[in-house]
């Protein structure tokens, strides 16, 4: 099932199906490794939840929950 | 035309400490991301007597910028096409380092690759195979470690003394560029391809593409078809060239399971703040700050009395070298113990990579009034000393939230604030002391948040601080670095700070012992005369005498000497004590004098309304004359409006009832209401969301 990385919680793992946002965001994201195939892992979550540490291409990112709201994702 | 070798690079690789290895520069390094904001030139003579410049740029993801620093990258790259580059890579990380490399490749540029941090990665049993990675991409390739003077300086010296062939084997890039050509026919170079396809705003541009071609590129998604297949091809060499031994996520150690949980990052937080207050402004700060000042007092301060004295027997000269002269000195030696192991604190937790983790703890309650999730350091440590936390303002990444942490200093109770609050509210409130001590702190973090929320949605927006962030693992402390960034922080305090702060003082002493003709000790000083000028400014508030005017002038010397002030305006000797100076309030026949609710208001207007010297001297250092300016004008507006409405409420309700006090908090609210459209009204020129104002940019 399709759903926005930003809902996934700590420890989740899941691999992103499509990247949305504006092309300066989108592009971005991708340059990150942010591309649809690849698996993110969620390391943490900042303490009033509005920032995500994720894992991937094997390091670690931290990004704002808005920011995310533009990944979709298929747990795994 | 001269040489140019340019150091580009993903953020945190460093080329900073590549810079400083070769031209032994202090540019601040840091393990964090984005510390170099500007790019740096220095001139570096080669073996062979070759006089070349050596340009430090701050770091990049790519070459399609998203932020002010990376517009700087690829401006400079773009303007400087005949220079020659050093692509620094972390070795941890190489796979997002070599997307850079790439696009450097397909601009025509053709870099030496430095791979950095060889020791670290060997540690950790990466092997990288430099060899098969020349192959692949047909450049020269190097593994170093940054800090290493000699190997650093070897590659600096190979680049200038070999022009290297470059053969292009980025086999993809024919494939992408025919990409392009299934889709639009357009008639340009491989590189411009690509940054088409990847829509890159500047290229669009550039070829007039219409509407209808972009639209077309979006739909076929040929940004992700670019990235995929260079990413493939990265992939492609990673695999060949380098074997990982472990397969630990990069920038994620065991230790953070703990420091970045939800529920202890904010105790560890305060743990480490609370120790590094402990430090600095408890037992061994003071300790160290005694034995400086009484060591100046008898080696330097007393011989250069006794010299003055045997030149002349003047004694406005003998005053002015004894107390305005070794007096503004002895403030300054006061501060270097503090700095100093502030500095020390701040330092060891940066290079640590602990910032980045405080930054993603604190974004999202910092971010809500517009600051970044480091400006929780300088903001707690200003409850110690804020000359010495504006100073740590300067580590933060973005220039606006830099300015917008600086002004917000002043507002929080420093540690010299606090005997004017007991020896006050020790006359009138002794009961509730404690309450209204916490009342007044209370007061100046809120006006604070207060101020640089308003800030923040209207006139220094800095929307796009830390977007994202890469976090730098954790690494052990270099001793060399951090004394070495504390060194260079205290000459810059010494030589730019303390100078200003000197001559402010001096100017001071001679305001609060000449009379308006400059005649030494007759009369009426200036200052006092000021004052009687000024009070009735404050009758209002309740306090228009002329002694608390005096007390709240001197008050922006340094609020250590408001209480002295009051003692010495009420004719109490200088050795008197708190106790006496707190009954010599309570009289009305006393020069200072307050009534219960002028006692409030006094103490808010205290509490907010100017730095002191010191401060307002880094300030102008640090943000800048103009933003020094707003913002005590921003801080006196404030705080008069607070401590009039706290004055005007306090009597009303004692005096006149409910109606009137509810009026006065309405008046209030109408003049903030004023303010903050008035602080509309400087908004920043053709500033755009994503890179402010870069000149390319089409999304102003």
């Amino acid at each position: 099932m399709e759903q926005k990385l930003s809902i996934l919680k700590e420890n989740q793992k899941a691999k992103i199906v499509k990247v949305l946002g504006d092309t300066h965001l989108k592009r971005r994201l991708m340059e990150f490794g942010l591309l649809s195939g690849q698996v993110v892992l969620v390391l943490s979550v900042s303490p009033l939840k509005n920032t995500f540490m994720i894992s991937i291409r094997g390091y670690a990112l931290a990004l704002r929950k808005s920011i995310l709201e533009n990944i979709y994702v298929e747990l795994l | 035309m001269k040489d140019i070798v340019a150091l580009v690079g993903n953020p945190n690789t460093g080329k900073t400490t590549f810079f400083n290895s070769v031209t032994n520069a202090d540019e601040h390094v840091g393990n964090w991301h984005g510390v170099t904001v500007e790019f740096k030139e220095k001139k570096y003579k080669t073996k062979s007597k070759k006089e070349i410049t050596l340009t430090d740029l701050p770091g990049t993801y790519s070459l399609s910028p998203y932020s002010f620093e990376e517009g700087v990258t690829r401006d400079y790259l773009l303007t400087h096409k005949n220079c020659k580059v050093i692509n620094i890579a972390d070795g941890n990380n190489l796979g997002k380092s070599l997307l850079l490399t790439l696009e450097l490749l397909e601009m025509g540029i053709c870099p030496i690759l430095c791979i950095n941090m060889a020791t670290e990665i060997k540690k950790k049993g990466i092997e990288i195979n430099v060899q098969k990675i020349k192959d692949w991409l047909g450049i020269e390739v190097y593994l170093c470690d940054a800090y290493n003077k000699k190997q650093v300086t070897e590659i600096v010296e190979n680049i200038i003394n070999f022009d290297t062939i470059y053969q292009n084997k980025l086999t993809y890039q024919n494939i992408i560029s025919k990409k392009l050509d299934e889709l639009l026919n357009l008639n340009i170079e491989t590189f411009d391809k690509i940054k088409v396809l990847e829509l890159d705003e500047y290229y669009i541009k550039r070829h007039n593409l219409s509407q209808k071609q972009i639209e077309i590129l979006t739909k076929n998604n040929t940004c992700e078809y670019v990235l995929k297949t260079k990413y493939e091809f990265i992939d492609k060499i990673l695999s060949q060239c380098v074997k990982y031994k472990s397969k630990e996520i990069y920038g994620f150690g065991k230790l953070d399971k703990v420091v970045l949980n939800r529920w202890f990052a904010i105790p560890i937080f305060v743990g480490i703040i609370f120790a590094i207050f402990f430090f600095t402004f408890g037992p061994v700060g003071t300790f160290l700050t005694n034995s400086l000042s009484l060591f100046f007092e008898n080696i330097i301060f007393a011989p250069l009395i006794d010299l003055t004295k045997k030149l002349t027997t003047n004694k406005f000269i003998i005053d002015f070298v004894s107390f305005a002269v070794c007096g503004s000195l002895q403030s300054i030696v006061c501060f270097l113990p503090q700095i100093i192991l502030m500095f020390l604190g701040l330092y060891i937790l940066e290079d640590t990579g602990y910032m980045s983790r405080l930054a993603f703890s604190f974004e999202d309650y910092l971010k809500k009034v517009g600051l970044s999730g480091k400006s929780v350091f300088t903001l707690l440590m200003c409850f110690g000393c804020s000359t010495t936390a504006t100073l740590t303002a300067r580590n933060l990444e973005n220039k606006n939230s830099k300015i917008k942490t600086a002004m917000l200093t002043p507002y929080i109770s420093c540690s010299a604030k606090l005997p004017i609050y007991s020896v006050i509210c020790g006359a009138f409130f002794p009961k509730h002391k404690f309450l209204i001590i916490i009342g007044l702190y209370l007061l100046g973090i809120m006006v604070a948040l207060l101020t640089s929320y308003l800030l923040n949605k209207k006139v220094l927006k800095s929307e796009n601080v830390t977007f994202a962030m890469e976090m730098p693992p954790y690494r052990f402390p270099s001793a060399k670095k951090v004394f070495k960034n504390v060194f260079v922080n205290i000459k810059q305090f010494l030589l730019r700070a303390g100078t200003m702060l000197f001559s402010f003082s001096c100017i001071i002493w001679i305001l609060q012992n000449c009379n308006i003709k400059m005649q030494y000790g007759v009369g009426d000083s200036i200052l006092q005369v000021l004052s009687g000028w000024l009070a009735p400014l404050f009758i209002p508030l309740g306090f228009g005498s002329v002694g608390v005017v005096t007390a709240l002038l001197c008050g922006v010397v340094a609020k250590e000497i408001i209480v002295s002030t009051i003692g010495m305006v009420n004719g109490l000797g200088e050795k008197s004590g708190a106790s006496q100076i707190a009954n010599s309030i309570l009289f009305s026949t006393s020069a200072f004098f307050l009534t219960k609710q002028s006692s409030l208001a006094f103490l808010v207007f205290a509490t907010l309304y100017a730095p002191c010297i010191s401060t307002a001297s880094v300030m102008i250092k640090e943000i800048g004359f103009k933003w020094t300016a707003i913002s005590l004008t921003i801080q006196f507006a404030v705080s008069y409006l607070i401590s009039f409405v706290v004055y005007r409420v306090s009597t009303y309700f004692v005096c006149n009832g409910f109606v009137s006090g509810v009026i006065s908090v309405l008046v209030f609210v109408a003049i903030s209401v004023v303010i903050f459209f008035a602080v509309g009204l400087f908004k920043p020129k053709n500033a755009c969301k994503f890179c402010q104002n870069r000149k390319y940019c089409n999304n102003k």
